[in-house]
């Protein structure tokens, strides 16, 4: 009766010893484990330039308290968990109004302008200065269940060499001006206004949430604050920059539901904290057609 | 009996190969001869690592293990996008030329990885990680040689 299994058992354990045997051989060699090359753990980020290998941590690995999805996350504790549950059923209440009145068929224009304060390079390959700023234009065209036909997104910096265009047709993003940056799988493209809700809940156990009501611009907004501190401090590319963690500031208008203003805050080992970026919500409408230019861009 | 044998010889092999086809679409790799020495296969990892932080990284090794003179990157690219419009504040280009530490010596295989930090998109954008390597190796006064991977993958945005 067990030799029956015999030429099963053989099928499938000397191709896994095989493969096994490889992979062995490739991560002793690197000095990585095997949950590394797995994707299981996180990859580290700093590594050692001379050798080439890369660093573990033994913090990481012994950690057993921890869901290994989010490992260089500090969690948070039960009561900010239910704060965080709280929070997030707020903002979804406040988030539903905007989808309501936006995500409707037909052609929805939203304007935002994006300002960096933070950069990973001073300038591109050709020398050319890396913009901190640009006006970006959404045109999406959408069907009677909220998923776009058609798209274009257009980021003016005020440079043509750093502008971009982008068309979302048969599925796919093409990038007109930068081509290599074009999305290389197919898509059901589904715009929403909330984001934020959909991030928190997925982060809960390692945001710290908080939301407050407040003026801006003569508005009443919600207020509402993020939170990430990694457990290891990580280092930005290959640059000296060092962070603790994050914090996202996310105003909503209380009328409309709408994202108004979004700003994102490194935080230093130090402890201060710098505004790294913000995006200003300049306008959004519903239209019967987008200007001929923007059509234009489909076949 | 013999069927039985064939029969189940068969099963095994389906779900090894299944396994195996699981397991290569979690990385995206390549790989190329080199003048028939070794089988030089490279791969490009894109890992989203939490709320606001994501890891870009490579990993590249030869089979049968073959020490290289040179084993490295020429070129190494990665930056954010939002509806595949690169951030800018997220772009960073490493070349060797002005970043010897891209390229190692006396290595059988290389891996290494950098920390970054997600980018902010406008509402209602899709937010995607991009990893362009160019790998590069030689050996033994034979003419160098070399692969591109250039992958994205669509990350949880903040």
């Amino acid at each position: 009766m067990k030799s029956r299994h015999v030429p099963f058992l053989l099928a499938i354990g000397l191709p896994l010893v095989l493969v096994g045997g490889i992979l062995y051989q490739r991560v002793s060699a690197q000095g990585i484990t095997l949950r590394e090359v797995l994707k299981l753990d996180q990859v580290s980020t700093t590594a050692n330039l001379d050798t080439g290998q890369q660093e573990t941590s033994d913090q990481v690995e012994s950690s057993t308290t921890q869901p290994e999805q989010f490992p260089n996350s500090v969690f948070v504790g039960l009561d900010q968990k239910k704060t965080n549950e709280d929070i997030i059923a707020f903002a979804k209440e406040i988030t539903t109004k905007a989808n309501q009145s936006y995500l409707t068929p037909g052609w929805l224009h939203i304007q935002s302008q994006i300002e960096f304060f933070f950069t990973m390079s001073a300038t591109l390959p050709d020398g050319s200065p890396i913009p901190t700023k640009s006006i970006n234009d959404l045109w999406v065209l959408l069907d009677s269940d909220g998923y776009a036909l058609k798209a274009v997104v257009v980021d003016d910096t005020g440079n043509p060499v750093t502008s971009q265009t982008t068309v979302f047709q048969d599925g796919q993003w093409t990038n007109l001006s930068i081509p290599e940056a074009s999305s290389q799988e197919k898509e059901a493209y589904r715009p929403t206004f909330d984001d934020f809700v959909s991030f928190a809940e997925t982060y809960k156990e390692i945001l710290d949430l908080e939301q407050a009501e407040m003026e801006l611009n003569g508005k009443k907004v919600i207020l509402f604050t993020a939170r990430e501190m990694f457990k290891e401090p990580i280092t930005l590319g290959k640059s000296s920059t060092i962070l603790s963690g994050m914090m996202g500031k996310y105003y909503f208008s209380l009328d409309t539901g709408l994202l108004v203003k979004v700003e994102e805050f490194h935080i230093y080992p130090s402890g201060e904290t710098m505004l790294a970026s913000r995006i200003t919500l300049l306008n959004v409408e519903k239209i019967d057609v987008p200007p001929a230019d923007i059509l234009a861009y489909f076949r | 009996m013999k069927t039985l044998w064939t029969k189940q010889l068969v099963v095994g092999l389906t779900v090894v190969l299944l396994t195996l086809f699981l397991f290569a679409t979690t990385v995206y790799a390549a790989s190329k001869n080199y003048y028939g020495l070794t089988t030089v296969y490279y791969n490009n990892y894109i890992t989203d690592q939490g709320g606001r932080n994501w890891n870009a990284s490579y990993s590249d090794y030869t089979n049968p293990s073959r020490s290289m003179d040179q084993f490295g990157l020429n070129v190494w690219t990665t930056y954010c996008s939002c509806n595949s419009a690169i951030q800018w504040n997220t772009y960073v280009r490493y070349e060797v030329q002005n970043n010897p530490w891209m390229m190692q010596y006396n290595k059988t295989s290389i891996a290494d990885g950098m920390a970054k930090a997600k980018a902010s998109c406008p509402s209602g954008q899709t937010l995607r990680g991009h990893n362009y390597i160019q790998h590069w190796w030689q050996d033994s006064g034979k003419p160098g040689d070399g692969g591109t991977i250039d992958y994205a993958k669509i990350l949880t945005r903040p």
